[in-house]
């Protein structure tokens, strides 16, 4: 049976600062759903609700709690009342508090860590509503500097706080309205999935965020990984499970062995967490994923968990970033480190889940962007000379994750509407505004075609199928097939255009693909949407051209760094062929997905990591692209 | 106020940027200036008197004479992109930008070279004016009388450059051929005079450095 306790803390009173109004009905409305068996299942002995306490009290408290006789396996803590950053530190003021004297006389945040990781409690959740709140962040960047977080055996830790460090917390009647949000999440009032019978305080956090943010009111923080057990903040109410306690109807918890292997992974994913944002590497966040799908490849229950959560937490960082597509690149990372259990059907069902939430947010970030173009037709500029290079590749990047949700929709059998209209609609924008940008510049653009070209074909969009084919392939017969390397180091990306600009791309051999993959996906896609004929009349251009596809044997390892199998199926135009029909009637029949998830995840794994394109996507349209259905 | 803070909101989307590649591109854009500014410097400087400083804007040669107070001279340049020429994907658009500044680059290096320059010859009063002189033949007589020549690393003496604007240029090959035989002659035979007396100074100079007897 797992051991929850909960200290909830609500301070009005106070002897050196002003008084507030709501802070202990806060406490109190948080507490009394929580204690509920049916709700939070916090263990009532164990649990404490603190109103205007003394900073002894409180530390007393914690005492009691923490170092009783049993170690925890869930510790929620909240306090609502004045807070406050001094010397970098943030502190929870509590009744005895002086401004004056802080380090003194206030709860600090880094006290309570070191408390969290002397006592151990499997998993911690950290609930703060206070003026200054997002101030906390940067404690919690010397938190992880000191390694409390980064040691062997420390405890997962997630954490909401709800104001910015220059914002106060704002009481609206009753309770703050950060603690209202909270509160709507865990009645149900707010919905957040109906997939796991139990809440993380990540997933609460996420959506509290978009909540406060939609009033302009104020901007939280949710910081935090839970790694050793499922969501266990509370119980989902979208999830029918009648009035059972939810320490029932909660997973167990990992055993030793599992709870060994997460524990040595624990110290590694902390490092790249605290720079997703802006600094995301998807590489090494999918090889970390990687290894551990290896510990935990025979518990596939536990491991589509444990992804899903890191997932979760991780996109959640993305936020910071300004970037649309961050957080969905990285869910997308996540999905692909579940490639080599794919084959597993439990496992294969999660992935289809997860894609086509995934087809969701892409849709939304679709509409955003063509939104924005509407608005101000050169949003997607960034405004250097760089964009002559980056642009065309951000054009091709929009359409395949737009294309990526379409093949998301039709291969689980859901409904494509959405989809369609926000790949319809960006395409539309996007041949108004940008058809001049629509070139074929690296050999990195070959999957982003592929994957939208296809879809587009699913779609029967036809007439634009051929426009995007028309602009792509008259720009490399302009550049004699020489697209940059997929690989070119963005220092000789000038080399490159200059080289483009003046026509003498001839034996640069350090900046273009060769052979091309890219050029090879245009004949192909010509062939598939009855282009093939007019290419036939500009071939003799491209004459000599090497082009190559990359095929391998499965897709278990199409997420890997180097794939070890597999061929590559090697063309030279004018050699072996000169017609796209003729190219069309001598391509190999290579292996394709085993099943939906399979394929969905292997797109995402050339989307993400674009050296390798989704040829199967090719496959006739009865087999659309997969073994077997799912 | 609502209206002034959205017409001030960027409105363009930050989707699939690379920040970092598109750092590493802006110094790729600053080295190829740089290159072809170090191009347009060897055209007036050698190589072997390019000093490069780390830190500070001024300089003092404290063993020598006291020379006037100088300090570095910032170039800059300005450049705007045509957001409009970017979505063509116009790649002309690299030339037609980084050309100008280079050409204004070199136009500024130019201005601050003649103006050291030119101050420094008032300073010690090397300067001639052609119509004092007389003549053109007896303004580079007047010339080569007040200047020293150099000798460079290998001991070979330095003879002077003349630099001209396109005009001026074309009128001093002109003279140059006009030049009377006897102020040829006594240019000759000054110029020798001046070789003589910089590999003289140039010996006395390496004497000063204490020798193994």
């Amino acid at each position: 049976m797992l051991r929850r306790a909960m200290i909830a803390m609500g301070c009005n009173h106070y002897e050196h600062l002003e008084d507030l109004g709501s802070a202990e009905y806060d406490a109190e409305a948080i507490f009394d759903a929580l204690i509920q068996p049916q709700i939070g299942d916090y263990d009532g002995l164990k649990s404490k609700l603190l109103k205007s306490p003394t900073l002894d009290e409180v530390r007393a408290a914690f005492k009691e709690i923490l170092f009783g006789t049993e170690t925890l396996d869930v510790l929620t803590i909240t306090f609502a009342g004045h807070g406050a950053v001094s010397s970098g530190s943030f502190y929870m003021a509590l009744r005895d508090t002086d401004a004056s004297a802080l380090s003194a006389t206030g709860l600090s945040l880094s006290d309570l860590f070191r408390m969290i990781a002397e006592a151990a409690p499997k998993q911690t959740y950290l609930v703060i509503d206070a003026c200054q709140a997002g101030g906390l962040v940067s404690d919690l960047n010397v938190i992880l500097k000191a390694e409390l977080m980064g040691r062997d055996g420390t405890p997962g830790v997630s954490l909401l706080a709800t104001a910015a460090s220059d914002q106060a917390a704002v009481e609206v009647g009753k309770h703050g309205i950060g603690t209202e949000a909270l509160l709507k999440c865990i009645n149900g009032d707010i919905f957040l999935q109906d997939s796991s019978p139990a809440l993380d305080l990540v997933e609460i956090g996420r959506a509290v965020s978009t909540n406060l943010m939609e009033q302009g009111a104020q901007t939280p923080t949710v910081w935090g990984l839970n790694l050793y057990g499922p969501p266990s903040f509370c119980k989902n109410p979208h999830v029918e499970a009648g009035a059972e306690p939810l320490r029932k109807i909660l997973a167990d918890w990992p055993d030793p062995e599992s709870r060994k292997s997460i524990q040595s992974f624990l110290p590694k994913l902390w490092g790249p967490y605290s720079s997703t944002g802006e600094d995301f590497d998807s590489r090494r966040f999918v090889e970390l994923l990687f290894s551990l799908s290896d510990e935990l490849s025979s518990e596939p229950q536990m491991l589509e968990n444990l992804n899903r959560r890191i997932s979760e937490s991780f996109a959640v960082q993305a936020q910071q970033s300004k970037d649309v597509f961050k957080p969905i690149e990285v869910r997308a990372a996540a999905i692909i480190a579940l490639l080599p259990s794919a084959k597993n059907a439990d496992i294969a069902d999660h992935i289809a889940e997860r894609c086509n939430q995934l087809a969701d947010e892409i849709e939304h970030a679709v509409e955003y962007v063509a939104d924005a173009i509407t608005n101000y037709e050169y949003a997607l500029v960034t405004g250097g000379l760089g964009d002559l290079y980056h642009l065309p590749i951000r054009i091709s990047k929009l359409l395949g994750w737009a294309g990526f949700a379409a093949h998301s929709r039709i291969l689980t059998g859901t409904d494509s509407s959405a989809a369609e209209e926000s790949l319809r609609s960006i395409l539309d924008r996007i041949l108004q505004v940008y058809s001049l940008s629509l070139v074929a510049m690296s050999d990195c653009q070959s999957p982003y075609l592929i994957t939208a070209i296809t879809a587009l074909e699913q779609f029967r969009m036809r007439d634009e199928a051929e426009q995007l084919l028309g602009f792509y392939f008259n720009s490399v017969v302009d550049c004699g097939g020489k697209v940059a390397r997929p690989d070119l180091q963005a220092n000789k990306v000038l080399s490159y255009l200059i080289a483009r600009g003046s026509g003498e791309l001839n034996g640069k051999t350090d900046l273009v693909a060769q052979p091309s993959e890219l050029v090879l996906a245009l004949l192909r896609l010509a062939h598939l949407t009855n282009l093939g004929d007019q290419f036939d009349l500009s071939l003799s251009e491209l004459d000599h051209l090497p082009l190559n596809a990359y095929l391998p044997d499965s897709y278990e390892n199409f997420g890997a760094l180097q794939i070890p199998e597999g061929l590559n199926a090697v063309f030279q135009i004018g050699t072996d062929f000169w017609q796209v029909a003729e190219l069309e009637m001598s391509w190999p029949n290579p292996p394709i997905p085993e099943n939906v998830a399979e394929a969905l995840a292997s797109i995402l794994a050339a989307l993400v990591f674009p050296d390798r394109s989704p040829w199967f996507l090719f496959a006739s349209s009865d087999q659309r692209g997969v073994g077997e259905p799912n | 106020m609502k209206s002034e803070d959205s017409s001030n909101k960027d409105p363009r989307v930050c989707c699939f940027h690379d920040s970092e590649a598109e750092a590493a591109f802006e110094e790729s854009v600053s080295a190829l200036i740089a290159l072809m500014q170090k191009k347009s410097r060897q055209m007036y400087i050698n190589e072997e008197n390019i000093l490069r400083m780390n830190h500070g804007q001024a300089w003092v040669h404290s063993a020598r004479d006291p020379e006037p107070n100088t300090s570095m001279h910032r170039m800059s340049a300005e450049w705007s992109v045509p957001y409009a020429k970017i979505v063509e994907n116009d790649l002309g658009l690299i030339a037609s930008t980084l050309v100008p500044v280079k050409d204004e680059l070199d136009r500024q290096f130019a201005s601050n070279i003649y103006s050291v320059v030119g101050a420094a010859a008032d300073r010690v009063g090397n300067v001639v004016e052609a119509k004092k002189a007389g003549s053109f033949a007896e303004s580079m007589l007047e010339m080569l009388e007040k200047i020293e020549l150099g000798v460079d690393r290998e001991g070979n003496v330095s003879m002077p450059q003349i630099h001209a604007g396109p005009d001026a240029y074309e009128k001093i090959v002109k003279e140059i051929d006009n030049v009377p035989q006897d102020i040829s002659d006594r240019i000759e035979k000054l110029k020798e005079k001046k070789i003589q007396e910089a590999l003289e100074r140039e010996e006395k100079r390496k004497n000063k450095f204490k020798r193994d007897t």
